[in-house]
């Protein structure tokens, strides 16, 4: 048996370890706690959370633009082989919209109100490509074509407050793909979206990824957003990823209680209207306080006193697939200890 | 477009209009008589009368207030007590060397405020930003002739670097320009230091980060841009007021501008003269918020909607 003879596929994106810590008034925050994954090309990855979980902190970190407080404290982020952690800014600002792009939760405030759209296409496709004022215009064209925009040469011209949330949305989209990224990170795409609409901007998404073979992370709160769209989910909460696994088995075999909480807070349509739609009792750690443990104890209803003292790591879910992981010392099928 | 300016040119009309009524106003409740002053102070109660006529004092004040907006709007802002000179000559012959002073003041602030405010907000809380907002606390605390006689003592008499007492070149300018100019440049630059700090904080610039773009083609493109606003509609209004004189600089400096004959003007009571200068000052400060306003349109696509 020769075991080389089959190549793993390189990654698109590997994340091994991640840290990120805030610095504030109060203290310092972990927001993101020793984070691993991978991505191929092509693939698409949902993270899930609460808001404060450290999704963003997440993005921000993989294009290396943690606000002035925050920083890496310990971990790698490979992107396809490159080392950005600790990269120069020079090197950061090449890969940037080339290799890696992002698209932000709110296209009113990520777009430059006082530049014209097809301007602030164009910027993107000048800096990386190198190409003259016209063929970016074409570029610029094109794209805004390909993103559902339409009547793009007039569009050119316009400014983000003259477009509805979609159309601006698509013309954000069309700025992160100007110049043709490996992998495009996209935070909250949808959040600030009509439902009508998310569903345009999702389909928007899962296109281009095919049709580029480009890596999409989808960043969301919203479990129904990465149904449709992603191949695996990572679920966080408190910095750490607590389950991960194919989206499927996610949705069908779900081993964390915070996944299960989420996927019972979600609204189904054969659901009986007249009761409650159950939630995940509590809130968030702030993240200033260190406590031993698992962080969701305070809101977990099948803790079991081991869970006080350790925190427990990501391991494979006992009988579930083969990637199928989640930090879970019970096993939450049968309500006993998994170990 | 169009009906923006529209608009705020019919605001500005409004206000002119209202300094009007101050203006009227406050030469109505003068205690300087002008019929006595047109008759002279030897005349008969007869003579008195017809002065008075001739100059409409004997109609009701809604009337008299019609006569003089229609003086105004013929150009006629009266007549010098003291000279018996018109007093929009007067004030023209006076505005060239205001006109010189204002544009240099305004060169100073800008030059100066603007760059030493986006610098303190790009180097924010390094040591270049603490030099910046000491510096500009100090300028903007001191007073103007203070500043100014300071200007005066360190580098046209200590240090003979500019002419002392001249007014009539362009070194002898910069003393001037600059004691008008600090301390607006020490406003300036705490003004553009927080907005452009707010705009650093604005998404569009994290994205603009995102799309590769470098440090310098994000401030220059979108960070500028975004932050200008306040800093325009200062420049439009410092115009207007250094166009109507700056009374202490040109004080200090003997500097032969509408200030000056402004102040000469409050000492030797003439209140024509001084009520026309306000009018011109107030009309000045009014014309250059407007262009501000319509420069500020230009910049920010989204003023014209609002």
């Amino acid at each position: 048996m020769m075991a080389s003879a089959v190549e793993a596929p390189e990654n698109a994106l590997e994340v091994r370890g991640l840290s990120t810590v805030y610095g504030t008034a109060r203290g310092q925050i972990v927001a993101v706690r020793d984070v691993s994954f991978r991505i191929e090309p092509g693939e698409a990855v949902g993270i899930v959370g609460e808001s404060g979980c450290g999704k963003t902190a997440i993005a921000l970190a993989l294009l290396g633009l943690l606000p002035r407080n925050g920083r890496i404290a310990s971990g790698q982020i490979l992107l396809r082989g490159t080392e950005l952690v600790g990269a120069t800014s020079k090197v950061l600002r090449d890969l940037r919209g080339r290799r890696i792009a992002m698209v932000f939760q709110d296209s009113m405030t990520s777009l430059d109100p006082v530049m014209p759209i097809g301007r602030q296409i164009a910027e993107g496709i000048i800096t990386h490509l190198g190409v003259s004022k016209d063929d970016a215009r074409r570029r610029a064209i094109e794209l805004l074509e390909e993103v559902g925009v339409p009547d793009p040469v007039k569009r050119l011209a316009s400014y983000p407050h003259q477009l509805s949330g979609g159309l601006r949305q698509r013309v954000a989209i069309a700025v992160a793909l100007a110049a043709d990224p490996d992998v495009l990170v996209a935070d909250e795409p949808t959040t600030a979206l009509d439902v009508t609409i998310q569903a345009q901007i999702l389909d928007l998404l899962e296109r281009e990824r095919r049709r580029r073979g480009m890596a999409l992370i989808l960043i969301t709160h919203d479990l129904g957003v990465v149904a449709s769209v992603t191949d695996r989910v990572l679920v966080m909460y408190a910095g750490r990823v607590v389950e991960l696994g194919t989206t499927a088995e996610i949705f069908a075999d779900p081993r964390h209680p915070y996944t299960l909480g989420l996927l019972n807070s979600m609204p189904r349509v054969e659901s009986v209207l007249d009761r409650e739609l159950p939630t995940i009792p509590g809130s968030p750690p702030s993240g200033y306080d260190e406590r031993q443990g698992c962080p969701f104890i305070p809101r977990c209803s099948f803790a079991i006193d081991t869970c006080r003292r350790v925190d427990p790591p990501l391991e494979p879910a006992a009988g579930g697939g083969e990637a199928h992981q989640a930090a879970c010392l019970v096993d939450t099928r049968t309500r006993r200890s998994a170990r | 477009m169009t009906r923006y300016i529209a608009g705020r040119l019919g605001w500005a009309v409004l206000v002119v209009f209202a300094i009007t009524i101050i203006t009227f106003g406050v030469a109505f409740l003068s205690p300087v008589d002008p019929a006595r002053l047109y008759a002279g102070l030897r005349a008969t109660h007869a003579e008195y009368e017809i002065a008075r006529r001739q100059l409409g004092l004997d109609h009701p004040i809604v009337v008299q207030y019609w006569l003089y907006l229609k003086r105004l709007l013929h150009g006629n802002l009266g007549t010098s007590y003291s000279t018996g000179e018109p007093v929009l000559r007067l004030v023209l012959s006076r505005l060239p060397a205001t006109l010189e002073l204002a544009a240099a003041g305004l060169l100073v602030e800008v030059v100066i405020g603007l760059p030493l405010g986006v610098l303190a907000a790009l180097k924010w809380q390094g040591p270049a930003d603490r030099i910046v907002l000491t510096g500009s606390l100090l300028g903007v605390v001191v007073p103007q002739f203070v500043l100014g006689f300071v200007l005066l003592y360190l580098f046209a008499y200590k240090i003979p670097l500019f002419p002392l007492g001249a007014t009539d070149s362009l070194p002898a300018l910069v003393l001037p320009a600059l004691a008008l100019g600090l301390p607006g440049a020490a406003w300036y630059a705490r003004m553009v230091r927080s907005s452009v700090l707010n705009v650093l904080g604005e998404d569009f610039v994290r994205n603009s980060r995102a799309k590769g773009l470098s440090e310098w083609s994000v401030v220059t493109r979108h960070v500028m841009r975004n932050s200008v606003g306040p800093a325009v509609t200062m420049i439009g209004l410092d115009f207007g007021i250094f166009l109507g004189g700056v009374l202490v600089v040109e004080q200090v400096f003997g500097w032969p501008g509408i200030g000056q004959q402004a102040w000469n003007a409050i000492t030797a009571n003439d209140i024509p003269v001084v009520l026309g200068t306000v009018i011109v000052a107030a009309t000045a400060v009014v014309i250059f918020n407007l262009v501000a306003d319509i420069v500020n349109a230009l910049l920010d696509p989204r003023i014209k909607y609002s």
